[in-house]
């Protein structure tokens, strides 16, 4: 398989993406050491390959169907671990590599063409939901407002390590969870879900925390939820997988199918698979309804 | 012969993963956190032979939370207490549902840490585990209430009020 890469003009398009992408990792890392830099532009599509260095970036091309990725290359560094991070625009999909050495990464306008990324891994991270569903804060009111959230999230999802949780029993976890996804809806899921995404939670409060995702009812939140609940079916841990298909089957949406479709093929443990065909059956017959 | 029923806090402590830290005929330790005791006492309920009163126990303990919820249990032969010197009495549960309490709860009782091991053992390797989906049990619910099993005004607010918001219930009132 071929592939032509060639730079493009920045585009009003282009622009876009990069402020959607600075916007998350920003807000993300603030108060740490992060800086976004953009290093060059490309198109790919899958016709002549030029440039070995990107090798990776290939082989994810490969691996979809009919996308082009085009994207602003983004270097992040967060306590003290670097990566690089590139968005398939239009799916919203973000692809970044596991740790790179900070060495790589280059200063100022250098191009990634510079770089040699063929010994890196990258895995998709993020399928975000469309950008009109991220909130942006406008004012510093806000933003002292999205602090304190943030600060508020992360004390629930510390200290809640220690609570004992039962199922079908309101606990203090989940009550509070429930409280400010009700207040913050789109803001506390984007606290969330980078919690879920790059913090080390204990698995048995991040269970409890995607069941309860699945049990409100809020319009305003309801495909982040449903977005992060499919996200954790892909989870290393079965306790995460488990709490992300009862979420699912709480919130009982058919559009869940093709994500426990895929769940299915590639669980390994049975009961869990088991548990999953249930599900699948239920959002199946939910939709006939609809 | 029966079975003997235990809710689970989570199915999945009780997947028959391999871990390969453990050594032979040892079983992992979370099991036995569903296996919980209260004055050296196990809560259980006694399913017989055929199943009929199945739904009706696993009705009447879903009914005793505060929310809906999926709902994990496990089934081991009666047997097993005898084998293992465990005596059953038999004790009234703590449901709403009050033909269950009476007729089908039973207590192990007078166990003994050792016991209890041996008892997680025998369920882990011969237990039979199962889960009902949030949404079924919405339904017994609904059922059992209108039937009358379950007093509705015996159920949680929160549970009562999402078991009367259901268009299942308006559906059986109606039709009622």
């Amino acid at each position: 398989m071929k592939i032509d890469i060639f730079s493009t003009i920045t585009s009003s398009f282009f622009s876009s993406i990069l402020r959607e992408a600075q916007y998350l990792f920003n807000r993300k890392m603030r108060r740490k050491t992060a800086y976004v830099s953009v290093a060059q532009t490309y198109t790919l599509n899958r016709s002549s390959p030029r440039k070995s260095e990107i090798s990776n970036i290939t082989m994810l091309a490969s691996s979809e169907t009919d996308i082009d990725i085009s994207e602003p290359v983004i270097f992040y560094r967060e306590e003290g671990v670097s990566s690089v991070i590139f968005i398939v625009p239009g799916s919203h999909d973000i692809y970044r590599s596991v740790p790179i050495e900070e060495s790589v990464i280059p200063q100022g306008e250098d191009s990634l063409a510079s770089i040699d990324l063929s010994c890196y891994n990258f895995e998709r991270i993020k399928v975000y939901p469309p950008a009109a569903e991220i909130a942006s804060p406008n004012s510093t009111k806000e933003r002292i407002r999205d602090e304190e959230l943030e600060r508020r999230i992360n004390t629930l999802f510390m200290i809640s390590g220690e609570e004992e949780f039962e199922s079908g029993m309101i606990s203090d976890f989940s009550k509070e969870l429930c409280s400010i996804i009700n207040s913050h809806d789109k803001n506390a899921m984007e606290i969330i879900s980078y919690l879920f995404l790059y913090r080390k939670i204990n698995p048995v409060v991040m269970s409890e925390a995607l069941r309860w995702l699945g049990r409100i009812e809020q319009k305003e939140s309801h495909s982040y939820r449903l977005w992060l609940l499919e996200k954790n079916l892909e989870s290393s841990l079965i306790y995460v997988r488990d709490g992300a298909i009862s979420g699912i089957a709480a919130l009982d949406g058919p559009s869940a199918i093709p994500a426990v479709r895929k769940a299915i093929e590639k669980e390994t443990c049975r009961e869990l698979c088991d548990d999953m065909k249930a599900v699948l059956e239920q959002l199946e017959e939910t939709s006939k309804w609809e | 012969m029966g079975v003997m029923l235990r809710k689970l806090e989570n199915r999945r402590r009780w997947d028959k993963v391999e871990f390969p830290w453990l050594g032979q005929c040892e079983i992992p330790a979370d099991p036995i956190a569903d296996l919980k005791t209260v004055q050296n006492n196990l809560s259980v309920y006694y399913i017989k032979e055929d199943r009929s009163n199945l739904f009706d126990v696993i009705e009447a303990i879903a009914a005793t939370r505060d929310c809906s919820d999926r709902f994990d249990y496990i089934l081991f032969d009666q047997e097993v207490c005898s084998e293992l010197k465990i005596k059953v009495e038999n004790t009234r549960g703590q449901t709403p549902n009050q033909e269950v309490n009476k007729k089908w709860h039973r207590d192990l009782t007078q166990i003994s840490a050792d016991k209890l091991l041996e008892l997680a053992k025998v369920i882990y390797e011969k237990g039979e585990t199962n889960r009902k989906l949030e949404k079924e049990i919405i339904k017994m619910l609904v059922r059992a209430s209108l039937d009358g099993k379950i007093p509705i005004k015996d159920i949680k607010p929160q549970l009562r009020q999402k078991i009367m918001s259901t268009p299942l219930w308006n559906d059986y009132s109606s039709s009622q």
